[in-house]
């Protein structure tokens, strides 16, 4: 039975004693991977209360992707703002809550804290490689509040290659258009108790961009990863220890700076001179340590993890002598005729005294982070009041930093070319948060006949400290503790359907840096719908409804031309929608099937306040006016024929029109991106013994459509990309 | 059994209720002295200090006066230039005596100096109407650090055609004109400026005859468009006192701040609009008419002393413009100019918040800047050359003011920090 985080707690707390039998090292091996994973799946209908969507590897493998926005467009739920094209800083958001930089969900790998800094400074700079995830699985609703600190959203989690049982190795090899590459290997076997697994991953593209002046917009990722486990078989407990150590690197020659709209219709994918000297170098580097001691109603699990990034962001700033943004200056580049002349390279930017000089300032935000703690889970069945109790405890202690040093250069455009003048670097940002946290989280599930009900409550406590390194004056010391309950329930209807509701609060932290008086973001959560699953037909519809009772803005690079990492009170705000999942295969013949699934994703929004935000998405916002960055319709329909030697699939992607700033709908002068529709094939044909061939070609009718009007300028999503691939297995 | 189970459905209920009802947040802070945003307190500033008598002050003795002076002046800086390109226009080369014509064109540069030196003052006094919609009125006034040569010189040519371009759908009008084509540094360029080919690296339609006309006829053409220019500038000066004075105006929405009705929540908060005016010195004065001279930022000759870009290179009064910009915070500091009679100012705020230290410093730094100006012999343009240390000297000087103004003067009297100094550089 293949388990994911998910399937670890619904298996072990809904029917721990019908878990895992017998003491074989396949057994103990089976039991001690499920607690990377939280769904469940199969032919069984769900009972676990909240909404969650798991995505297995024969899934992820349907399409090959290496962009986690594509992945996601098959999960209810999910709005995502677009920005490179392969997703390499992914903008993800749960029911509506503001995608920038992921920032607003809890991300997670083999269940434990990803992000670089997911407290003091919780936006995704980092994302983990999806190419060798095994499953991806999202939490939404009541069960959010296990995971944290980010809990309004829910929790993305990425389950990563487990140590085979058997010896068990691949190869996927794949090359593409705009000089796209991967190279993917691993190979694993466990010898007498002591299990390996090291796996590889190298993936680069030229870039599709057309850089004015020439030169690569692509990127180049590396990835490690290695684990050793030991199984221990007892005859009360079974136990596994193991050590996971990874390595990622990236090198992206990534821009903030877009085009101006008439830029767009002529050519999208255009990249401007100024944006010629733009490169992000990251490097990460993870250490955990895991053990975990179960028997058949128990499971304990310890992490200890370390997690270390580095990255350096070289971009185009703005420009000197002028107050006016860039994201200005491309929106009016008929008012902004000099800066705009600068940017795109037609003008130089010294003019030797017959106007004023306008040079590029360059800036790169050079950040380090560490995020480290201790994590324990334990799951607990027990008998009281004659009822069947799942008792569910989690305690994490969590330290994480970001420590800035941030620098500015400046570049003259000249002929253009942007040139680098020497001497000419300053320091900006130069300052550390950091944050200790403690949480705590406890869930009771009580299955009553047909009724299973939890109740959990999560408690965070965090110390927070933030200094500036220069101005040594400049510094605050922080604490703040807030209690999240929850209270969900499942009721089956019959063996094939059931009905689900919750409510919780959700909660998401306020930066170290941030002043006491700026709020941290709060909301009361409901859910209500139902599941049905008859082995061929799975159906999931939800509704939610989330009640902000403080919406929070926060200002990143891309999305403000204020003070960085600055955040924004948005008062009360309520964000409502539909959720709908159904997957059915039909069979055409005895040897081939059709699998279908159709995600549709309804969302509203409504700020319940007027004010004026200088956080740029919101500005002067109306009571009624509708968050920026969500679209009211959003569907995904995949489509395939399947035959044990051949694989067709067809995923069909339509996103609505999205607001770029808050705003009324039916207001024409509101910035917004079009509604898109992607259309994305796929093949593969087994070639036996020697494994399998696969092509796909990714925006099938090379759409090219506005996906964003940030960070500064329009931007396009992916062109027509096709690649082809051979994938062997053993 | 049935009984275990509705204890144990009534046992979740009531703890889910009494979880959801009495959960909360607490957050408690501690910060050093130079974190963030001091608080204010209670909004209404220190009750031993009468911050609205600050206010009145400064509105009624130092910044409305300087308003009214501005327009007054652009009034006869017009007719100056009235007269001045009635005699050009008439002028014939070769027949008529220069005297008169030259004579003239003097005193209309004195008088845009004249204006120009009041202007400099209300550089530091940008507040309420000044820098609504991004600084509008005030760059219409005086655009720089924005400027364009060609801008102003295609403007010439279109004022004499009628029209932008030569395109007949586009007559022109210069209110439509962007700010770089307007006000006091347009017109430097158009009385001062004696090279009289176009600066454009490519000449449009418009300006495509320009160079080969002759000197008159571009005369003529330059002191035309100034007297329009001179024109706006009037009736921009006067939209600034129209916004500016009167029951609704912002002189009096500052006087009466804190007051029921009015947008200032307390007499500190409009306090803070005029210091925030204050930082002009820093930011302008120290970087932009100094610090990018002398080299320390990036500039027009790279990282080095560049004359090219001071102020008023044209005119050869940039230095003038920063002693005036000193005046202008003198006043606004004291109250009044030093010898005058004492009237309420931030140093006495300082005195009643304890911090007669700090007020003793930023008095000597404003007197050490004058004097260090005063002692450059030449203009601005050459003594960053002949004269460099006396420069960079005079930047260290106002360096000591803006220094203080940036931190103890903030903190000792509960203000903020203006948004556009979050990026500071020093």
């Amino acid at each position: 039975m293949k388990k994911t985080l998910l399937a670890l707690s619904v298996t072990t707390l809904i029917n721990p004693l019908a878990a895992i039998a017998g003491d074989t090292t396949d057994d103990v091996k089976n039991k001690a991977i499920e607690h990377m994973q939280i769904l469940s799946h199969g032919d069984k209908l769900r009972t676990e209360s909240g909404s969650s969507t798991l995505l297995t590897e024969l899934e992820l493998e349907k399409h090959e992707y290496d962009d986690i926005h594509r992945i996601l467009a098959s999960v209810p739920g999910v709005n995502i703002r677009e920005e490179d094209g392969f997703g390499l800083r992914p903008n993800i958001g749960f029911r509506g809550v503001n995608p920038e930089r992921s920032k607003k969900i809890t991300i997670l790998e083999d269940g434990i804290l990803i992000g670089p800094a997911p407290y003091s400074a919780p936006a995704a700079y980092y994302f983990p490689i999806t190419t060798r995830m095994t499953a991806v699985e999202v939490f939404k609703g009541p069960s959010a509040i296990k995971h944290g600190p980010q809990t309004v959203a829910g929790t993305l989690n990425l389950v990563t290659r487990q140590i085979p049982i058997h010896n068990e190795g691949g190869l996927d090899l794949a090359l593409g258009t705009e000089g796209y590459a991967k190279a993917h290997a691993y190979f694993g076997e466990t010898h007498d108790n002591l299990g390996t697994l090291f796996e590889a991953v190298h993936l680069e593209a030229d870039g599709f961009k057309d850089l004015d002046g020439g030169g690569n917009t692509g990127f180049e990722k590396n990835d490690f990863l290695v684990k050793v486990n030991y199984l221990i078989a007892g005859k009360k407990f079974d136990q596994t220890v193991e050590l996971k150590l990874s390595y990622a690197d990236e090198i992206s020659n990534e821009t903030y700076l877009g085009l101006t709209d008439e830029d767009f219709e002529i050519n999208p994918y255009r990249r401007y001179a100024a944006s010629q000297p733009a490169k992000m170098d990251t490097e990460h580097k993870q250490i955990m340590f895991t053990h975990n001691i179960h028997n058949d109603d128990f499971s304990f699990t310890t992490r200890i993890y370390r997690n270390e990034y580095q990255r350096a962001w070289k971009k185009l700033n703005g420009l000197t002598n002028t107050n006016i943004s860039l994201s200005e200056i491309l929106a009016n580049p008929d008012d902004n005729e000099r800066e705009y002349n600068v940017i795109s390279g037609q003008e130089n930017s010294n003019q030797n005294g017959g106007g004023n000089n306008t040079f590029l300032i360059m800036g790169t935000n050079d950040r380090s982070y560490v995020s480290q703690g201790i994590q324990l889970n334990a799951d607990y069945a027990v008998k009281l009041f004659d009822l069947e109790h799942d008792i569910s405890v989690g305690v994490r202690l969590h330290e994480d930093e970001i420590n800035r040093s941030h620098f500015e250069e400046i570049y003259s455009m000249q002929d253009g070319t942007a040139v680098f003048n020497e001497g000419s670097a300053y320091d900006t940002s130069h300052n550390i948060e950091s944050t200790k946290a403690l949480s705590i989280y406890v869930e009771d599930s009580i299955t009553i006949d047909k009724l299973t009900l939890s109740a959990g409550l999560r408690s965070e406590y965090m110390d927070m400290h933030y200094n500036d390194k220069v101005k040594t004056d400049d510094w605050q010391d922080k604490t703040t503790s807030i209690l999240l309950p929850g209270l969900s329930g499942f009721y089956k209807l019959s063996e094939n359907a059931g009905l689900l509701a919750g409510v919780y609060q959700g909660f998401s932290p306020s930066s170290p840096k941030q002043g006491a008086e700026i709020e941290v973001e709060k909301s009361i959560n409901y859910e209500f719908g139902g599941r049905y699953n008859n082995n061929n037909t799975q159906l999931e519809v939800v509704a939610f409804y989330n009640d902000y009772d403080n919406l929070k803005g926060s200002c990143s690079q891309s999305n403000c031309s204020g003070e960085l990492d600055q955040e924004f009170n948005g008062g009360k705000a309520v964000v409502y929608g539909l959720e709908n999942q159904l997957n059915h295969s039909f069979t055409l013949n005895s040897s081939i099937d059709i699998p279908v699934g159709l995600v549709y994703t309804y969302t509203q929004s409504e700020f319940k306040e007027e004010f004026v935000s200088e956080f740029e998405p919101w500005g002067h916002v109306m009571v009624g006016d509708e968050l920026p960055d969500l679209a009211e319709h959003q569907a995904t329909l995949n489509i395939g024929l399947d035959n044990s030697n051949w694989q067709v699939n067809l995923a069909v992607k339509f996103v609505g029109e999205m607001l770029s700033s808050a705003g009324d709908r039916s207001d024409d002068t509101v910035n917004r991106t079009e509604g898109t529709t992607i259309l994305d094939l796929s093949a593969s044909y087994e070639l036996g013994d020697y494994g399998r061939i696969y092509g796909k070609i990714d925006n099938l009718t090379d759409e090219a459509s506005i996906v964003s009007h940030r960070p500064y300028g329009v931007r396009p999503g992916k062109p027509r990309l096709m690649s082809i691939g051979y994938k062997y297995q053993f | 059994m049935a009984i275990n189970k509705r204890l144990s459905t009534i046992f979740l209920a009531i703890s889910t209720t009494l979880f959801l009802s009495a959960c909360g947040e607490s957050t408690s802070s501690k910060s050093g002295s130079g974190f963030g945003t001091p608080d204010p307190g209670n909004g209404g500033g220190t009750p031993s200090f009468d911050e609205s008598k600050l206010i009145n002050n400064l509105v009624d003795q130092v910044i409305s006066p300087t308003f009214n002076a501005f327009s007054e002046q652009s009034k006869n800086q017009l007719a100056a230039i009235s007269d001045y390109c009635t005699l050009e226009e008439n002028f014939t080369p070769d027949l008529d005596d220069p005297a008169s014509v030259s004579a003239s064109l003097l005193v209309a540069k004195q008088n845009w100096q004249d204006t120009m030196l009041i202007w400099q003052q209300a550089e530091v006094m940008q507040m309420g109407p000044l820098i609504e919609n991004d600084n509008e009125l005030r760059n219409r006034i005086y655009s720089w650090p924005a400027y364009s040569y060609c801008g102003v010189d295609q403007d010439v040519a279109y004022f004499e055609d009628g029209m932008v371009n030569l395109d007949p759908n586009k007559p022109y009008d210069i209110k439509a004109r962007t700010s770089t084509r307007r006000g006091l540094f347009a017109l430097q360029r158009l009385l001062f400026n004696q090279d009289y080919n176009h600066a454009c690296i490519t000449a449009n339609d418009a300006l495509s005859d320009w160079n080969s006309r002759t000197v008159q006829e571009r005369k003529v053409a330059r002191c035309q468009f100034a007297k329009e220019v001179s024109k706006d500038l009037v009736d921009n000066s006067e939209e600034l006192l129209s916004k500016w004075n009167g029951d609704n105006g912002y002189a009096n929405e500052l006087k009466n701040a804190g007051q029921s009705g009015n947008s200032f929540e307390s007499t500190h908060a409009a306090v803070n609009v005029i210091s925030d005016a204050m930082f002009y010195t820093d930011s302008i004065v120290k970087d932009k008419k100094l610090g990018v001279p002398l080299g320390q930022f990036a500039n027009s000759c790279g990282f080095e002393v560049c004359a090219e870009d001071v102020e008023s290179f044209d005119s050869g009064y940039s230095l003038a413009n920063i002693k005036a910009n000193l005046v202008a915070f003198e006043k606004l500091f004291l109250g009044n100019l030093q010898g005058e009679d004492a009237k309420t100012g931030f140093d006495d705020f300082l005195v009643e918040e304890g911090a007669s230290d700090t007020k003793d410093i930023m008095i000597q730094g404003i007197n050490d800047a004058k004097n260090a100006a005063t002692q450059i012999d030449s203009e601005l343009k050459t003594a960053l050359i002949s004269e460099n240390e006396k420069v960079e000297h005079a930047h260290a000087k106002v360096k000591d003011i803006t220094d203080q103004l940036k931190n103890d003067f903030i903190n000792k009297l509960a203000l903020e920090l203006p948004k556009s100094s979050a990026g500071d550089n020093d």
